[in-house]
C-alpha cells in the first residue's frame, strides 16, 4: 500500500500555502512532516485527509485519487487534526458511536469496536464523560480513537503531540509505534523533531510550500554530513588522546567533555578505522569509539530558513 | 429474521446526524431553555385565559374564547420555533462547513445527500418536539369552544411544515461556499423574510380558524392551502438538492440530480398546471408555470454557462457509449452541457405554453398572445445574455475571468444594457406621453416587460432580441460542438501515477 503525493497546489486567493508538493511513502513507514510554522504542513494534511481540494495536482492512496474519488479515499484514511472536536453536549462514546455510525460499521460489529478502540487508547474510563469537560490529551487520545474507527491504512497526525505531558506522549510514541508494527502508513507532523526521530522511519521537510529534503532518515541524516562526528571515551590519558588526535590527518576540530571528546572528523567509515587503530598503537587504551548520528534537528536547521508564505 | 436482528437492522438504518443532533438538542441549554420558556408562557396564557373567562359575564361572546386562545398559544409556538429550529440548524451547518474548520464529519464515508437528510430529519424532530409539548395546550383550547379539532390540526400542520421549510433554506444559507460575514448577512435577510411571512402565516391561520373548515368559500382556501404546500414541497427539494451538491466533492456529477429533478418537476407542475387550466377555465395558472420556470431555467443557465468544460475520470468513466444516451448524459451532468439543457427546456415551456393556451386553452380575459411573446422575449434576452458572457469569458476575458465566474459578466451586462440605459432614457426623455422611442429603444435588452399587455407587441424590439440571441447561439455552436466531442467515455483505464513520483524524494 502506498501514499502518491503528487505536485499539490493549493491557493488561498494569491497566497498559494503549497506550492507542488511531491512525495510518497508505503505501509509500515512512520513519516515526519516538518517545517516552520506557515510552512504548508496543515494544509498539505488537509488536502491529504480530504478536508481540503488542491488547486491542483493529486494524492493516491492505494490507488484511490483523493481529487477523482475522494469518498472511497475516505474509507482507507484516518485523519487527527491539529484542532481538537469542537461537539457540544455529547459524552466520549457518543461521540465515537457517532462517527463509526457515520463509517457505516453495522450495529453488531460498532459495540465490539468501539469498546476496543477506547480501550486500546485508555478511554473507557471517561467514556462517559462530555467531550467539552475533557483535558487536552483526552481530547487527543478521543481524536485518535475517532480515526481509528474504520481501521484505515493510512493516518494522517497533525501535530498530535503538542500540548501532552511526557507521560501521554510516551503512551502516543508506543501507540504510533503499533500501529506502524500493524501496517499502516503515518504521516505525522510535530515541532519537536527529537521525539520525531525516534519513532520516524523517513521525513519530509517542508518550508514556504516546497518540499525542500525527504527520504529515508538514515539516508536523510547521513549524506548531509560531510563532516562525520565521533565520541571517543578513553579509559584515562584524556589530554594525551587530544593532543594525538589534533596531530592526526581528517580531524577538523576536537571538543573535550568531562570523560569524552568529541571529534569532528572528515574521513571515510575505512579511514575512521585507521584513526581508532592508529590511536590504539599510539598507546591510547580506548572504552568507546563511536560515530554520532546527524538528528532531525540538525538538519532542519541546515535547510530550512524560517520564511513563511 | 430474529427480533435482536430487527433491532440491529433499524439501528443501522437510523441516519446517524439525527442521532447526534438528536442527542446533543436535549442536552444543549439553548434548545431546553427555549422548549422550557415556550412551555411556561403557554401555561401562563392557558391560565389568564380560563380566569378571564371565568370573570367574563355569560353576555360575552364565549365561543371567540377558544379561537382566540388557540390562535395566542399557536403565535407564541410557532415565533419561539422559527427564532429556534432554523437558526439552530443553519448555525450548525454554517460551523460545520466553515472554511477554516470543515467537520470531521464530512471525511467519513457518509454521503452528503444523508447528511442533508439527517439535517433535516433533525430539525423535523426537533419542532415535532415542541410541536407535542405544546399540544396539550392547543387542543385544551377546543374544550373552551370556538374552534373544531379539524382547523387546530390542519393551523398546527401547516405552521410545522412551514418551520421545517424554513429549516430547509437555512441548512441551504449555512452551506453555501461563501464567508461567514457574507452567510450571516444573508440569514438575517432571509430571517426578516420568513418573520414577515410568518405573520402573514398567522393571518392566514386566523383566518382559517375564523370560517373553519366546513364553512363557506373554505373549499377554495383549502385548495390554495394545497397549492402553496406543494409549492413549498418543491423548493425545499430543490434546495434540499442544492444543498447536497454543494456538500459534494467538486469531481462527483454534482448537476444531475439537479438536473433531473428540475425536469421531472417541470413535468409534474405542468400536469398541475394543466389540471388548474381545466378547473378554473383560464390559463393563470398555466402562466404563472410558465413564469416560474423560466426563472428557474434562466438560473441554471448562468450556472452552467460557467461549468466545467473537461470532465474528471469520475464522470467520464459513466459516461454512456450509446450516442442517443451519451447527448442525454451531455445535457444533464455537470458541465457545459447544461447550457443546451436549460435553452432545450426555454424553448420547450414556451412552446408549451403558447400550444396550449392557443389550441387547447379555455378562451378568458387573458391577453394570451401579449404574454406569449413577453415570455419569448424574456427568453431570448436571458439567451442573448448568457451567450455573450460566455462568448466574452471565452475570449477577451479568458485570461481575466475563471470560468465559474460566468455569471458576473451577466451580472455586469445585465446592470450596463438592461439597467443603465433605460435609466439614462428616463431621464432624458418625457414619458408622460408613454413611452418614448428611446426608451423603447433602452429597454430591448431588458428581460422583463415594461409595458402593459394592452400597449401590444413593438415589433423592433422582437425582431432585434431575436437577433441577438441567435447571434449569441450561433457564434458558440462550435464551443458546444467541441465540449460534447470531449465528452465521451476513455477507451483505457485511467492513467495511474507510478513512476511519476519518485519515493520519498523531494520534488519541490
Amino acid at each position: 500500500m502506498r501514499v502518491e503525493v503528487s505536485n499539490l497546489r493549493k491557493e488561498f486567493g494569491r497566497t498559494v500555502a503549497v506550492d507542488g508538493v511531491s512525495f510518497s511513502f508505503s505501509s509500515g513507514e512512520v513519516i515526519g512532516f516538518v517545517g516552520p510554522n506557515g510552512a504548508g504542513k496543515t494544509t498539505t494534511m488537509r488536502i491529504l485527509a480530504t478536508l481540503d481540494e488542491p488547486t491542483s495536482g493529486d494524492a493516491v492512496v492505494d490507488g484511490v485519487s483523493l481529487v477523482q474519488d475522494p469518498e472511497e479515499a475516505r474509507t482507507l484514511i484516518g485523519f487527527v487534526p491539529d484542532a481538537l472536536p469542537t461537539h457540544h453536549d455529547i459524552t466520549v462514546h457518543e461521540y465515537l458511536d457517532f462517527f463509526a455510525r457515520a463509517y457505516r460499521i453495522p450495529f453488531a460489529r460498532r459495540v465490539r469496536v468501539i469498546e476496543r478502540i477506547e480501550e486500546f487508547t485508555n478511554l473507557t474510563g471517561i467514556r462517559q464523560k462530555n467531550l467539552k469537560s475533557l483535558s487536552k490529551g483526552m481530547n487527543q487520545r478521543v481524536c485518535l480513537a475517532r480515526a481509528l474507527l474504520h481501521d484505515p491504512k493510512v493516518l494522517i497526525l497533525d501535530e498530535p503531540a503538542a500540548g501532552l505531558d511526557p507521560r501521554a506522549r510516551i503512551e502516543l510514541r508506543e501507540l504510533i509505534r503499533v500501529f506502524s508494527a500493524q501496517g499502516k502508513a503515518i504521516l505525522m507532523s510535530s515541532h519537536i523533531l527529537t521525539e520525531l526521530s525516534e519513532i520516524c522511519t523517513g521525513a519530509v521537510i517542508i518550508e514556504r510550500g516546497r518540499v525542500l529534503k525527504a527520504g529515508n532518515l538514515d539516508d536523510l541524516l547521513v549524506t548531509d554530513s560531510e563532516v562525520r562526528t565521533i565520541v571517543i571515551r578513553p579509559l584515562g590519558g584524556l589530554d594525551a588522546l587530544h593532543r594525538s588526535l589534533l596531530e592526526l590527518p581528517g580531524t577538523r576540530g576536537v571538543r573535550a567533555g568531562d570523560d569524552e571528546l568529541t571529534v569532528q572528523y572528515a574521513g571515510s567509515d575505512a579511514e575512521a578505522s585507521d584513526l581508532l587503530a592508529e590511536l590504539v598503537r599510539r598507546g591510547h587504551r580506548i572504552a568507546e569509539f563511536h560515530q554520532q548520528r546527524a538528528n532531525l534537528e540538525q538538519l532542519f536547521m541546515n535547510v530550512t530558513t524560517g520564511g513563511v508564505q | 429474521m430474529t427480533l435482536r436482528e430487527w433491532r440491529e437492522r433499524i439501528n443501522d438504518a437510523i441516519n446517524p446526524i439525527v442521532v447526534k443532533e438528536l442527542r446533543q438538542a436535549v442536552r444543549g441549554r439553548f434548545v431546553v431553555t427555549v422548549l422550557v420558556l415556550s412551555l411556561v408562557s403557554q401555561m401562563i396564557i392557558v391560565i389568564g385565559a380560563m380566569i378571564g373567562q371565568r370573570l367574563e359575564s355569560m353576555s360575552v361572546e364565549r365561543t371567540a374564547v377558544g379561537a382566540g386562545l388557540f390562535m395566542t398559544i399557536f403565535s407564541v409556538l410557532f415565533f419561539g420555533s422559527i427564532m429556534l429550529v432554523p437558526m439552530y440548524s443553519g448555525f450548525r451547518m454554517m460551523s460545520e462547513r466553515s472554511d477554516s474548520n470543515v467537520d470531521l464529519l464530512f471525511i467519513t464515508t457518509i454521503r452528503p445527500r444523508n447528511v442533508v437528510a439527517g439535517k433535516i430529519l433533525s430539525a423535523a424532530v426537533i419542532t415535532a418536539l415542541i410541536f407535542s409539548a405544546s399540544v396539550p395546550f392547543l387542543v385544551f383550547s377546543y374544550v373552551l369552544r370556538g374552534i373544531d379539532f379539524i382547523s387546530i390540526a390542519i393551523v398546527t400542520l401547516a405552521g410545522y411544515f412551514f418551520i421545517v421549510s424554513q429549516s430547509v433554506l437555512a441548512l441551504f444559507v449555512g452551506a453555501l461556499p461563501a464567508s461567514r460575514p457574507f452567510k450571516l448577512l444573508l440569514g438575517i435577510g432571509l430571517f426578516a423574510i420568513s418573520i414577515t411571512t410568518s405573520v402573514a402565516m398567522s393571518a392566514f391561520a386566523a383566518q382559517f380558524i375564523r370560517f373553519g373548515v366546513t364553512a363557506p368559500g373554505a373549499r377554495g382556501m383549502t385548495g390554495g392551502l394545497a397549492a402553496v404546500v406543494a409549492l413549498a414541497l418543491i423548493a425545499d427539494l430543490l434546495l434540499a438538492f442544492l444543498t447536497t451538491a454543494l456538500i459534494s466533492p467538486p469531481s462527483a456529477n454534482r448537476a444531475l440530480p439537479i438536473r433531473l429533478f428540475l425536469t421531472i418537476m417541470w413535468l409534474v407542475s405542468l400536469g398541475i398546471a394543466i389540471w388548474a387550466v381545466i378547473d378554473n377555465a383560464s390559463v393563470g395558472a398555466l402562466l404563472v408555470w410558465a413564469v416560474g420556470e423560466l426563472a428557474i431555467i434562466s438560473l441554471v443557465l448562468f450556472s452552467a454557462i460557467g461549468e466545467r468544460e473537461e470532465w474528471g475520470p469520475r464522470i467520464a468513466r459513466t459516461i454512456p457509449r450509446d450516442p442517443l444516451r451519451r447527448f442525454g448524459a451531455f445535457l444533464l451532468f455537470s458541465g457545459g452541457g447544461g447550457t443546451i439543457w436549460a435553452l432545450l427546456m426555454m424553448a420547450a415551456t414556451i412552446a408549451t405554453f403558447g400550444s396550449i393556451a392557443y389550441l387547447g386553452g379555455p378562451a378568458d380575459s387573458l391577453n394570451v398572445p401579449r404574454y406569449l411573446m413577453w415570455l419569448l422575449e424574456g427568453a431570448l434576452c436571458i439567451a442573448g445574455y448568457a451567450g455573450t458572457a460566455l462568448l466574452l469569458r471565452r475570449t477577451i476575458l479568458t485570461r481575466r475571468v475563471p470560468a465559474r465566474a460566468t455569471w458576473a459578466i451577466v451580472l455586469v451586462l445585465f446592470v450596463l444594457l438592461a439597467i443603465l440605459p433605460p435609466l439614462a432614457a428616463f431621464a432624458l426623455e418625457d414619458d408622460s406621453q408613454g413611452f418614448g422611442i428611446f426608451i423603447r429603444i433602452a429597454t430591448i435588452p431588458n428581460p422583463f416587460p415594461m409595458t402593459s399587455p394592452e400597449a401590444g407587441p413593438w415589433i423592433p424590439k422582437t425582431i432585434a432580441l431575436c437577433v441577438w440571441a441567435a447571434l449569441a447561439i450561433v457564434v458558440n455552436v462550435e464551443w458546444a460542438r467541441t465540449l460534447f466531442a470531449r465528452f465521451r467515455r476513455p477507451n483505457g483505464e485511467t492513467p495511474a501515477m507510478e513512476g511519476i513520483v519518485p519515493e520519498l524524494s523531494a520534488e519541490g
